[in-house]
């Protein structure tokens, strides 16, 4: 799959990078137990702080997205489509609650914004198969 | 015999003079001068214009330093042709380099005056940041078996060697240059052998590990092309290997008296530099920069570089530190160069100038 980086972007560069894996994932693009390139090798690659990729891969292996070890590198979790892990609707809750707080201040419908989210839905989970 | 070292000076300074004119292109067309361009740069008026300059001076440069070597060769005492090879050499060098920087610094103020925006989106595939095929390491080994002969051969003749051997030889195979018989003496150049073979096989991890970089706006460099560019590269520096060591042990074979005819030494040295020099030039032209000039694989990749020109100090020299990577991939020239960012890098530039002083004295 393909990783976009952008360096003048607001959003940090290890979101940027999470949410990049965690998009490809729900797109398909990435497969559950796929390999992933080592943090040396994408920090070389993307020309980026060993640092930055660090903090990236552990933030998603703290959420049980991906696997680090270290003979078998990275990998993507093999439960990563099945497994929810403790506690995620609560997280998830309060996420969705920002979101639509955030919608409502700017006039967003009920309805539209269950649209949208629709429509991610499908966009998203059509290419997974 | 001067007429043959000649010859060979003459070559050397006619195929670095075009290896200046034709390096524009071996490069990705993206990567103008060291600068990253887009569509836009490389429509515009002026750039057509940048190119010919470059094209016309360094061409002018070759074929005067050509006229100034063979000049200076007839006017001058014949016995300083090597003082004014490496003058020539050095200046043919130099202008070139300055043509370089002008065309680099000319490149640039066209994309300021288009007022280009600095990228700093780039894209890579999961599946491609993996380490290129070079040839297997161990390999190597046969260097050193190669060394260890010669090593053995030397030791087994010591005790039939007169008190001063003769070192260094004239063109004509004439001993100029004598030392006391000694284990130092004897053993200089195996040694020298064995800190080239550890140079080259530290080039030949470089060349698995170096970073690409493709470098542009719109780029469609295949990693297939870049890995086999390093694979391609990585034999001949192995053969280029096997040649230095060859040479270097026709001459340890001289000095111990295995070959008893010192006429051969120069017709061997040339003759391998020369050979030597054909193989990397017929490279060069074969794959181009990063493979720049090999067919693509079908499946072409959508990979976007972000501009770095910024850690690209004149085009030549790349300082990032936040970049972990130490060797990267050249921007003009064919090879690699390291990132000065990087402390490691200083380490290695530091081995390899210790490695020239020693092979010096």
């Amino acid at each position: 799959m393909f990783i976009r980086i952008d360096l003048n972007s607001e959003e940090t560069l290890y979101s940027q990078l999470s949410n990049q894996i965690k998009y490809g994932i729900a797109k398909g693009y990435l497969k559950p137990g796929e390999d992933l390139p080592s943090v040396r090798g994408l920090a070389s690659e993307l020309g980026i702080n060993l640092h930055t990729v660090a903090k990236a891969y552990n933030r998603l292996k703290e959420e049980g997205i991906i696997n680090i070890n270290r003979s078998r590198g990275v990998k993507v979790s093999k439960q990563v489509l099945t497994n929810r892990g403790t506690d995620y609707e609560t997280i998830l809750h309060g996420k969705i609650t920002k979101l639509v707080s955030e919608g409502i201040c700017h006039g967003i419908e009920k309805d539209e914004f269950m649209q949208m989210v629709e429509k991610i839905f499908d966009g998203l989970e059509g290419e997974q198969k | 015999m001067n007429t043959l070292i000649t010859g060979f000076n003459l070559i050397m300074i006619l195929l670095i003079g075009l290896l200046y004119v034709f390096t524009p292109k071996l490069l990705n067309r993206y990567l103008l001068f060291g600068v990253t361009v887009n569509d836009d740069i490389l429509r515009d008026e002026s750039t057509e214009g940048i190119k010919k300059q470059y094209r016309i001076l360094t061409l002018a440069v070759c074929f005067l330093s050509l006229a100034v070597y063979a000049g200076l060769y007839l006017i001058l005492n014949k016995t300083s042709a090597s003082t004014v090879f490496i003058v020539v050499l050095a200046a043919e060098l130099v202008i070139d380099d300055l043509i370089y920087f002008h065309a680099h610094y000319r490149i640039k103020s066209v994309k300021r005056r288009l007022n280009i925006p600095v990228s700093g989106i780039k894209t890579i595939d999961t599946r491609e940041v993996q380490e290129f095929s070079v040839i297997n390491p161990l390999l190597y080994l046969v260097y050193f078996l190669l060394i260890g002969g010669v090593v053995f051969l030397s030791l087994q003749k010591y005790p039939d060697l007169p008190e001063k051997i003769a070192t260094h030889f004239n063109a004509d195979g004439i001993p100029n240059g004598f030392m006391h018989k000694s284990w130092k003496a004897l053993l200089s150049l195996p040694a020298m052998m064995f800190l080239f073979s550890l140079l080259f096989m530290g080039i030949n991890t470089a060349l698995k590990r170096a970073k690409k970089v493709s470098g542009t706006a719109k780029g469609k460099l295949s990693f297939s092309q870049e890995n086999r560019f390093r694979y391609l590269w990585s034999i001949a520096l192995y053969l280029s290997g096997i040649l230095i060591l060859a040479i270097l042990s026709a001459a340890q074979f001289t000095i111990i008296q295995i070959i008893p005819d010192r006429t051969y030494i120069v017709p061997i040295s040339l003759g391998g530099s020369l050979l030597m020099i054909l193989m990397i030039l017929g490279l060069t032209v074969y794959t181009g920069q990063s493979g720049s000039r090999l067919k693509q694989s079908k499946k072409e990749t959508d990979i976007v570089d972000r501009d770095d020109d910024a850690f690209w100090k004149g085009g030549i020299i790349y300082v990032n530190r936040k970049d972990p990577s130490v060797f990267v991939n050249k921007r003009f020239g064919i090879g690699f160069t390291v990132n000065f960012g990087h402390p490691v890098a200083w380490i290695i530039i530091a081995v390899i100038i210790g490695l020239s002083v020693y092979s010096i004295i």
